[in-house]
C-alpha cells in the first residue's frame, strides 16, 4: 500500500513536468533551440568518437588546407583538423557555460533569498553591493579577476561566475519578494519553522521558475563571454581547442583563409542561438500567466 | 478560574511614511478555557493584526499578553518555539495559506517534524492519518497537491495543520470567509465539534455577523483598532449600547418581506488610523456625536454586568436610540 502511495506522488511530480513540456512543445522555435542544445551536448559527450583526428596533433605538411572530404572544416596554420577542434571546443564551452551558471545560480540563491527574506538593512547591504558589481562592465570585471587569478579554464569559470552572481541575486530576490507575501510563509512561522527551513522549503522551491530560466539564458552569455576572454588572450589558453581562442589564433589569416574563422564562429552562433530560443520558450512555458 | 488568555492594553503601531498607524490601540480582554471570543469589525479595523500580535507573528508595541497566567509579552526564541505548540492559527485564504509544493501529508506532517514530536517516521505517519480522519479528509488524498483540492478540503488541511501540535488555543482568522456558504457550514461545524472534543479555546475573527453569532460565547466589536463593545453573544444581538454596534447589526438582512427594519446608514468613510486625534474615533461618523465626544477618547467601561462599552453617551443614548430611532431608513 505505501508503495502505491509513493508511486502516485512520483507520478504527480512527473505530471507537473509534463505540463511544462506540453506547453513548451507547442513553441516550435523553443523545440528547435532545445534540439540544437541537445546536439551540442551530444557532440561534447561523444567528442572523441566524432572527431576524426586528434585536435592537438600538428601536420605541418598539410597547413591551411581548404575544407575537403579529409578535413571537413579545413586545417589551420599548424595543420590541425579544424573539425576536430570545433568538436572538442564544445566540451570546453559547455563546461564553462554550465559551471559558470551553476556558480552564479548558487551564489544568487543564497544572497537573493537572504536579501529578499530578511529585508531592511540586510537587503540594503546585499543589493547595493550587487549594484556596485553590476556597475562594472562584465568583461572588464572578468578581465580584472583573471588578471589577479591568472588564466585557465578554472579561473575563467570563477571570474565569469562571480560576474553572474549579481544578476542571479536580483532575479532571486524579486521572486522571493513575490513568494514572501503569501500566507503560507506566515503559516510556516506560526508552526515554528526556522528561517532556514522557510527559505529552503517554502521560498526557494516556489521561486524556481525564474531561476531556471535565468540559468538557461546565462549558459549562453557565459559561453559568449568565455570565448571573448579567450579571444583577447585571457581565459582558455592555446593550444586548448576552444572556439574563442581558435578565432583569435586564426585572426592573422582571415584575408586568405576565411574558413578558419567561419566554423568556430558558426559554432558559437548556433550554440547561443539554440540556448536563447530554448530559454525564451522555457520562460513562457513556466510562466503561469501565459497559460491558456 | 484564571482565564486561558488575557490581554491588557495591547497596542500595535506600524511606522508608515505619513505617520504612526495605530492598527491595534489599547485593547484588553480575557478568554475562558473552552470558550470562543468572536471579534467583529469592518476591513482594516485591526482584527487580524490583533490575532497575529497575540501569536507573536507580529511583535506588540505595548501592553501585556498572559497565557495560562504566564506573561508571554516578551519571549525569547526558545520560549516562543514552545509557545507555538499551545497557540495556533487558521488562516483566511486556504488558497494562499498552504505551500503549493507540498503534498497534503507533508503539510500536516511539517509541524510534527519541526517540533520533533515523534521519534519514528511510522508514528508520525500514523498521527498524520489520525489528524486527517479528525478533520474529515479522506486518507487517499494524502499524496495530493493542494491545487487538486477544493476550497473546503484545503481549509480542512489548514485545520489539521493547526491541530497537529495539540494546541490549547487557536486564532481563527476569518476561516470561512473565502469559502462558499455550504462549505462554510461544514467548516464551522467541524470547528465546533473539535472545540467540544478537545476543549479548544478560539478567537474567531470575522466580519460575518451571522457566523459570529453562531459560534461565539462572547463577542468583541472593533472599530479602528479599538474595542468599542464587548459582551456575551446573546446580549450583544439583543441590546447594543454602542452606536457603531447598533449600525453594524442593523445591516443584517432579515428574510421577511413584511419586516421593515430600520437600517442605520453611517455617513462617510472610516477615518484614517494614522495618527488619530484624541477623540472618540467613531465620532466623525456617529449620528449622536456631540461636543464631549471630540474631547478625549472614551474608556471601555462595564456599563452593565459583563457588558463593556466605550462610549461617553451610552446612558443617554440607551433610551433615545430606541425611542427616536428613525435616523435614516
Amino acid at each position: 500500500m505505501p508503495d502505491i502511495m509513493e508511486n502516485s506522488a512520483e507520478l504527480k511530480k512527473q505530471n507537473q513536468l509534463l505540463e511544462v513540456w506540453k506547453s513548451l512543445k507547442k513553441n516550435r522555435l523553443a523545440v528547435f533551440g532545445l534540439c540544437l542544445t541537445i546536439l551540442l551536448i551530444l557532440v561534447a559527450i561523444f567528442a572523441d568518437v566524432i572527431a576524426p583526428y586528434d585536435p592537438y596533433s600538428n601536420d605541418l605538411a598539410n597547413t591551411f588546407c581548404y575544407p575537403c572530404r579529409a578535413h571537413l572544416f579545413g586545417t589551420d596554420n599548424m595543420g590541425r583538423d579544424q573539425f576536430s577542434r570545433v568538436v572538442y571546443g564544445a566540451r570546453i564551452s559547455l563546461l564553462v557555460g554550465i559551471s559558470t551558471s551553476l556558480f552564479g545560480m548558487i551564489g544568487g540563491i543564497i544572497l537573493g533569498s537572504i536579501a529578499g527574506y530578511y529585508g531592511s538593512h540586510t537587503e540594503t547591504v546585499i543589493m547595493r553591493a550587487m549594484d556596485i558589481f553590476m556597475a562594472i562592465p562584465g568583461t572588464l570585471l572578468a578581465m580584472s579577476i583573471m588578471a589577479v587569478l591568472g588564466q585557465g579554464v578554472g579561473n575563467t569559470i570563477l571570474a565569469l561566475g562571480i560576474g553572474a552572481v549579481p544578476r542571479f541575486t536580483r532575479v532571486v530576490r524579486s521572486a522571493v519578494l513575490g513568494v514572501k507575501g503569501n500566507e503560507y510563509i506566515e503559516a510556516a512561522q506560526a508552526i515554528g519553522a526556522s528561517s532556514f527551513r522557510i527559505i529552503t522549503k517554502y521560498i526557494v522551491v516556489n521561486s524556481l521558475a525564474p531561476i531556471i530560466v535565468q540559468t538557461t539564458m546565462n549558459v549562453a552569455s557565459a559561453i559568449l563571454a568565455a570565448t571573448s576572454l579567450s579571444f583577447i588572450g585571457l581565459g582558455v589558453q592555446p593550444p586548448t581547442a576552444e572556439w574563442g581562442s581558435m578565432l583569435s589564433a586564426a585572426r592573422p589569416y582571415i584575408r586568405d583563409y576565411g574558413f578558419l574563422v567561419l566554423y568556430p564562429g558558426l559554432a558559437i552562433m548556433a550554440t547561443i542561438f539554440g540556448l536563447n530560443l530554448f530559454g525564451d520558450g522555457l520562460r513562457d512555458a513556466l510562466d503561469p500567466r501565459l497559460k491558456n | 478560574m484564571a482565564p486561558l488568555l488575557e490581554v491588557k492594553g495591547l497596542k500595535k503601531y506600524f511606522k508608515t511614511g505619513s505617520g504612526l498607524l495605530h492598527a491595534v490601540d489599547d485593547v484588553s480582554f480575557s478568554i475562558e478555557k473552552g470558550t470562543t471570543l468572536g471579534i467583529v469589525g469592518e476591513s482594516g479595523c485591526g482584527k487580524s493584526t490583533l490575532g497575529r500580535v497575540i501569536l507573536h507573528l507580529l511583535e506588540p508595541t505595548d501592553g501585556q499578553i498572559f497565557f495560562e497566567g504566564r506573561d508571554i509579552t516578551r519571549v525569547n526564541k526558545k520560549e516562543l518555539h514552545e509557545l507555538r505548540k499551545d497557540m495556533q492559527i487558521i488562516f483566511q485564504d486556504p488558497y494562499s495559506s498552504i505551500n503549493p509544493r507540498m503534498t497534503v501529508k507533508e503539510i500536516i506532517e511539517e509541524p510534527l517534524i519541526i517540533h520533533n514530536m515523534y521519534k519514528s517516521a511510522d508514528e508520525r505517519r500514523h498521527r498524520v492519518q489520525e489528524l486527517m480522519d479528525t478533520v474529515g479528509l479522506a486518507r487517499r488524498l494524502g499524496n495530493a497537491y493542494p491545487h487538486e483540492l477544493d476550497g473546503g478540503r484545503r481549509q480542512r488541511i489548514g485545520v489539521a495543520r493547526a491541530l497537529s501540535l495539540n494546541p490549547k488555543f487557536i486564532v481563527c482568522d476569518e476561516p470561512v470567509s473565502a469559502l462558499d456558504v455550504s462549505i462554510q457550514a461544514q467548516i464551522i461545524n467541524l470547528l465546533q465539534d473539535l472545540q467540544r472534543e478537545l476543549g479548544l479555546t478560539y478567537i474567531f475573527i470575522t466580519h460575518d455577523l451571522s457566523v459570529v453569532r453562531h459560534i461565539s460565547n462572547e463577542i468583541g466589536v472593533m472599530y479602528l483598532g479599538q474595542m468599542v463593545e464587548k459582551t456575551n453573544a446573546r446580549e450583544l444581538f439583543k441590546n447594543q449600547l454602542h452606536p457603531y454596534t447598533k449600525a453594524l447589526l442593523s445591516a443584517i438582512p432579515v428574510p421577511d418581506i413584511h419586516n421593515k427594519s430600520k437600517r442605520i446608514i453611517l455617513r462617510g468613510e472610516i477615518s484614517t488610523p494614522i495618527d488619530p486625534a484624541d477623540e472618540c474615533r467613531f465620532s466623525v461618523r456617529c449620528n449622536h456625536a456631540c461636543e464631549q465626544c471630540r474631547k478625549g477618547q472614551p474608556q471601555l467601561v462595564e456599563a452593565e454586568p459583563n457588558h463593556f462599552v466605550a462610549c461617553k453617551r451610552w446612558q443617554e443614548l440607551k433610551g433615545r436610540m430606541e425611542a427616536d430611532a428613525p435616523m435614516e431608513v
